[in-house]
C-alpha cells in the first residue's frame, strides 16, 4: 500500500491546530478571531503542503454537508414558529401584515440594491473561480424555462420538495401550514396548542443543531481553505476579486442603511431622516461592533419607545420580528451578491429571468430563515441550494464575510428599527413629541433590558422568536 | 554478537515497513537505443539491433507496433533530426551519415510546464562542444527528455514545439565518440518553431536536408533500422533552413490517412474553471489516426501553436495546454493539424485574462464585455428614480397638507 506520507503530515497538523481551536474555543476567545485566525492558518498549511491536501479535503467536504443537511427542516421550523407566534388572527391582520410586509419591503429594496451593485460592477467577473470537484460548464444546463420555474415555486410533493431541496415550495407549504394553524388557533386555541408546542420543541433542538454546525465554522474554514489553498485556488484574480466583493457589499450596506432607509423614512413615516438616523446611532454601533442583532434588540426596543415615539404594542412586536423575518443585510444583499459572485466567477450564463428568480427566491429565503442563529450562512446556503449554486461559495467567502457581518448586523438592525416606525406611523402608534424631544417617554424602563413593562402583555406562546444575529 | 543480527533484522524488518511501498518494486528499464549505436542508451546494455526501442513495442525479432519501416514513416522518434541544423566539426564531420529525417522530433523543453517555448517564437541555438562522452550524455539526457515528454503528453499533457532538434546528429556523435574523443564538438541548432506563424505558411514551407558525401536528400520515411543502417559510420549534418516541421517527403496517401480520420476533440479548463486567456485546458482526443506523434494542435484564429501531441494505438491523446495569456477574448478554435493540414477543429469561448490586481477586480464590471451591465444601471436608475419620485410626491403631499 503506497501512502502519502506529505497528506498523513498535512493531516496531522490539522488535526493539531484542531486541537488548539477547540482550546480557544473553550477559553471563550472571540468567534470572529478564531476564525480569521483559522483563515490564516489555513493558508499556510495549503501553501507548505500544496498538492497534498486530498486527506485534509473530506473534512471541509463533510462540514457543508453537513449545512445542507440542515438547511431544509430549520427553514420548515423557522417559517412554522413565526408565523404561529404571531398569535389572534386579528394580530395578524393588523400590525402582523404590516410588520412582515414592511420587514420584506426593506429586504426586497436591498436585494434590488444588491442585484443593481452586483451586476453593474460585475463582481466574480474575470476572477475565474475553480471548486474542487465542481466544473463550471455543468451549470449551464440547469437553468430552466421561467414558467417551468414559476410551476415549480408551488408544492407538488411535500416529502420530495423537501428532498430535492425545493425551497420554494418548501416555504409556501410552511406558509400555507402556519396560517392554517392561526386560523384554528382563533377558533380553538386548546385543540392545537399541542402542535405549537412541537414546533417550539423542535425549533429549539433545530436551532441547537445549527448552533453546534456553526460552531463548527472554524475547523471547517482551515481545512477549507487548507485544501483550497494547496489545490491553488488563491491566485490574485480570486483574492482581487473577493476584496472587490467586500467593498461592494459595503457600499450596498451604506446605500440600503442611510439612502433607502431615509427614503422610506421620509415618505411612510413622515419623519425628520436626519434626526432619525441621530437617534437611532446607538444601536447601529451596538449591532456594527457586537455583529449580534438579538443582543442590540434591547437597546433598538428602547430607542423606539423612548426616542422616536413607537407605540410598546407595534415596538414590542415588529423590531423582534424584524431580527428574525427580512434581515435586509444577512438574507437580503449578502446572499444575492454571493450568488452573482459565484454565477460571474463560474461564468455561468444568466439571464434577467435568471435574476429575477434570484431575487424572488433571496426574498422568500428572508422569510424562511426566520431567527436562526448564523443567519447570513444559512440565507446564503438556502439561495445557493435554490438556485443550484455550489454550496462551496460560502465558504470560499468566509473570509470576508467575517469582516463583512459589522455591515450586515447594522443594516439588519436598521431594517427593523424602519420598518418599526413606519408600521407605527400607519397603525396611528408614533407620538411625534417624543420624536421631536417635546415629549419624553414615561414608561418605566427595566433597568436589565430596557423594553417596557408592556412587553409582558403578550402571550408568552406569542413570543416572536428571536434571532442570535447573523455571525457568518 | 547475536545482539547485533537482531538489531540488523529488527531494523531491516522496521525499514521494510515504513518505508513507502512504491520504493519496494524495482522496474526493469525498457531498453532503447535511440543513438542507433547498438547499445541501450541509458545503461550500454547491448540491443538486439541498432535503434532497438522496446518503449515502442520493438522485439529482437523486428520492430513492433504499426511502425515498420514501410508503414510508418518518420517513426525515428528521438533520433529524428528533423528540421534541425546540425554541425559536428573535427573529426566527425569528415564522416557523413545521412540521417532519415521524419519531421517528427519532439520539444521537450517545456514538456512539464506545459509551456512552450513555441509560444514565445523564440529560436534557440544550442551548441554543444566538449568530449564525445559529454555529447552521449546531453544526447542521453535529450532521449531521457523526450520520452518524459511523450509521456507527460497522455497524462498532463506536452506542449511541446516540435520544433527541435536536439538530438540531430547524436548517433554519430557517439559512434565516433566511441573511437575518437576528438569528435565531440556537436553544435545543434535548437529551432524553436515560430507559433505565430499561420498554418499556411507551413503547408508551402520545405525542409531541405543536405549531407556532404553523398549529397542526397533525406526523406523523411526512414525507419528506425534505416537510420541505424544509414547511419552507422557516417556522420550526420542535416541542415534545415527553415523552422517549418513540414516535411514534404510524407507520403501523400499517408497524410490523407491520417486526415482523414477526422477525430473528436473535448476541451475543458483544467481547474474546472471557464476557460481563459492565460488559463490551462485539458485537450481530450479521441478517432484520430493511431500512432501519429506529431499532431500539432494550433489556436485559431491567431494561428498560434500550443503543443504537439501523439495519439495512442487506438487514436486518442490528452494533452495540458495553455492558451496564451495576451489572447484576444472571444470565440476561437482549437484546431489539430497534420503535416500543415488540419484534421479536425473545436470552436471554444475564451475568457479575458484573469484579474491581477484589485483596482482591476473593482472595475471590471465597466466594460463592454459585462452584460450585466445595463442591467445593472437600469436597476439602480429604477430605484433612483422611484425613490425621488416617492419622496417628491410625498414632500408635495405634505406641503399641500400644510398650506
Amino acid at each position: 500500500m503506497n501512502i502519502d506520507w506529505l497528506s498523513a503530515a498535512a493531516l496531522a497538523v490539522v488535526l493539531v491546530f484542531f486541537i488548539i481551536i477547540f482550546i480557544l474555543q473553550k477559553k471563550k476567545v472571540n468567534f470572529t478571531a478564531i476564525i480569521l485566525g483559522s483563515l490564516v492558518v489555513g493558508v499556510i498549511v495549503g501553501i507548505i503542503f500544496s498538492g497534498h491536501t486530498s486527506w485534509v479535503m473530506p473534512i471541509g467536504k463533510i462540514y457543508v454537508s453537513t449545512l445542507n443537511a440542515i438547511v431544509s427542516p430549520l427553514i420548515v421550523v423557522s417559517i412554522l414558529s413565526s408565523i404561529t407566534s404571531l398569535g389572534s388572527t386579528a394580530q395578524l391582520k393588523g400590525i402582523g401584515v404590516r410588520s412582515i410586509f414592511w420587514l420584506l419591503m426593506t429586504t426586497l429594496l436591498a436585494i434590488l440594491l444588491a442585484l443593481g451593485l452586483g451586476l453593474t460592477f460585475g463582481i466574480g467577473r474575470n476572477s475565474y473561480l475553480s471548486l474542487d470537484g465542481i466544473d463550471a460548464q455543468t451549470f449551464k444546463s440547469k437553468v430552466v424555462p421561467f414558467t417551468q420555474v414559476l410551476v415549480g415555486f408551488f408544492p407538488r410533493n411535500v416529502i420530495s420538495d423537501i428532498a430535492e431541496e425545493n425551497t420554494i415550495p418548501m416555504i409556501l407549504f410552511a406558509v400555507l401550514i402556519a396560517v392554517s394553524y392561526v386560523l384554528v388557533a382563533n377558533e380553538n386555541r386548546e385543540k392545537v396548542i399541542i402542535f405549537k408546542k412541537f414546533i417550539e420543541a423542535v425549533k429549539e433542538i433545530i436551532f441547537k443543531a445549527v448552533d453546534f454546525i456553526i460552531s463548527l465554522t472554524p475547523y471547517a474554514v482551515l481545512a477549507l481553505i487548507a485544501t483550497a489553498t494547496g489545490n491553488g485556488i488563491s491566485r490574485s484574480g480570486i483574492i482581487w476579486s473577493l476584496l472587490a466583493l467586500l467593498i461592494v457589499s459595503f457600499i450596498a450596506f451604506a446605500l440600503d442603511t442611510w439612502v433607502i432607509n431615509a427614503v422610506l423614512i421620509k415618505s411612510f413615516a413622515k419623519l425628520s431622516p436626519v434626526k432619525f438616523f441621530r437617534k437611532i446611532l446607538p444601536a447601529q454601533v451596538v449591532g456594527f461592533s457586537t455583529q449580534s442583532s438579538a443582543g442590540t434588540l434591547p437597546i433598538s426596543t428602547g430607542i423606539l419607545l423612548g426616542k422616536i415615539g413607537v407605540d410598546p404594542k407595534v415596538a414590542n412586536f415588529t423590531a423582534p420580528l424584524g431580527t428574525t423575518i427580512g434581515m435586509p443585510g444577512c438574507a437580503g444583499i449578502w446572499p444575492v451578491l454571493i450568488a452573482i459572485y459565484g454565477i460571474n466567477g463560474l461564468g455561468i450564463n444568466y439571464g434577467i429571468r435568471d435574476y429575477i428568480l434570484l431575487a424572488v427566491i433571496s426574498l422568500f429565503v428572508s422569510l424562511g430563515t426566520a431567527g436562526v442563529p448564523g443567519t447570513a450562512t444559512i440565507t446564503t446556503a438556502s439561495v445557493l441550494t435554490a438556485m443550484g449554486l455550489p454550496l462551496e461559495l460560502i465558504v470560499l467567502s468566509i473570509p470576508i464575510s467575517a469582516i463583512a457581518d459589522t455591515g450586515r448586523t447594522a443594516t439588519n438592525i436598521t431594517g427593523a428599527l424602519v420598518a418599526s416606525a413606519i408600521v407605527g406611523r400607519q397603525e396611528g402608534s408614533l407620538n411625534d413629541n417624543i420624536f421631536n424631544d417635546i415629549e419624553a417617554y414615561e414608561a418605566e424602563i427595566d433597568e436589565g433590558n430596557g423594553q417596557s413593562g408592556e412587553m409582558n402583555d403578550t402571550e408568552p406562546d406569542n413570543s416572536v422568536p428571536v434571532g442570535a444575529g447573523c455571525r457568518l | 554478537m547475536k545482539t547485533k543480527m537482531i538489531f540488523s533484522f529488527v531494523l531491516i524488518f522496521v525499514l521494510v515497513l515504513t518505508v513507502p511501498g512504491r520504493y519496494h518494486n524495482v522496474y526493469a528499464a525498457p531498453l532503447e537505443d535511440c543513438d542507433l549505436d547498438g547499445y541501450d542508451d541509458a545503461t550500454g546494455v547491448p540491443v538486439p539491433w541498432p535503434g532497438y526501442d522496446e518503449t515502442k513495442g520493438d522485439t529482437p525479432d523486428g520492430p513492433g507496433g504499426s511502425k515498420t519501416p514501410a508503414t510508418a514513416p518518420g517513426s525515428t522518434d528521438s533520433t529524428a533530426a528533423g528540421n534541425s541544423s546540425s554541425e559536428t566539426p573535427g573529426k566527425a564531420s569528415s564522416e557523413d551519415t545521412d540521417k532519415a529525417d521524419s519531421g517528427k522530433s519532439r520539444n521537450t523543453n517545456d514538456a512539464n510546464s506545459g509551456k512552450t517555448d513555441s509560444t514565445k517564437s523564440a529560436k534557440t541555438n544550442k551548441e554543444n562542444s566538449g568530449k564525445a562522452n559529454k555529447a552521449d550524455s546531453e544526447k542521453a539526457n535529450s532521449t531521457v527528455q523526450d520520452k518524459t515528454g511523450k509521456a507527460e503528453s497522455g497524462k498532463t499533457g506536452s506542449t511541446t514545439s516540435g520544433k527541435t532538434n536536439s538530438t540531430a546528429a547524436d548517433n554519430t556523435g557517439k559512434v565516433e565518440s566511441d573511437k575518437t574523443s576528438d569528435a565531440d564538438s556537436v553544435k545543434t541548432n535548437s529551432t524553436a518553431q515560430e507559433n505565430t506563424e499561420k498554418a499556411e505558411d507551413r503547408q508551402t514551407s520545405t525542409t531541405s536536408i543536405e549531407t556532404d558525401n553523398t549529397g542526397s536528400t533525406v526523406s523523411g520515411e526512414g525507419s528506425n533500422q534505416d537510420g541505424a543502417s544509414q547511419s552507422e559510420n557516417k556522420q550526420a549534418e542535416v541542415n534545415s533552413d527553415n523552422d517549418d516541421t513540414v516535411n514534404t517527403d510524407t507520403p501523400a496517401d499517408e497524410i490523407e490517412t491520417v486526415i482523414n480520420a477526422k477525430g473528436s476533440l473535448e476541451i475543458t479548463e483544467a481547474a474546472g474553471s471557464i476557460i481563459h486567456a492565460g488559463s490551462s485546458v485539458i485537450v481530450l482526443g479521441s478517432g484520430f489516426a493511431g500512432d501519429i506523434d506529431n499532431l500539432e494542435i494550433e489556436i485559431q484564429s491567431e494561428p498560434r501553436q500550443l503543443g504537439i501531441v501523439e495519439s495512442s494505438k487506438n487514436g486518442s491523446f490528452e494533452a495540458k495546454l495553455n492558451i496564451p495569456e495576451d489572447l484576444k477574448a472571444g470565440i476561437h478554435h482549437i484546431v489539430v493539424l497534420y503535416q500543415g493540414k488540419e484534421i479536425t477543429r473545436q470552436q471554444i469561448e475564451v475568457g479575458p485574462k484573469a484579474a491581477d490586481s484589485f483596482l482591476q477586480a473593482l472595475s471590471v464590471g465597466f466594460t463592454k464585455d459585462n452584460k450585466g451591465l445595463i442591467p445593472g444601471l437600469l436597476i439602480l436608475l429604477v430605484l433612483f428614480v422611484s425613490g425621488t419620485g416617492v419622496l417628491g410626491v410625498n414632500v408635495l403631499f405634505h406641503s399641500r397638507q400644510l398650506k
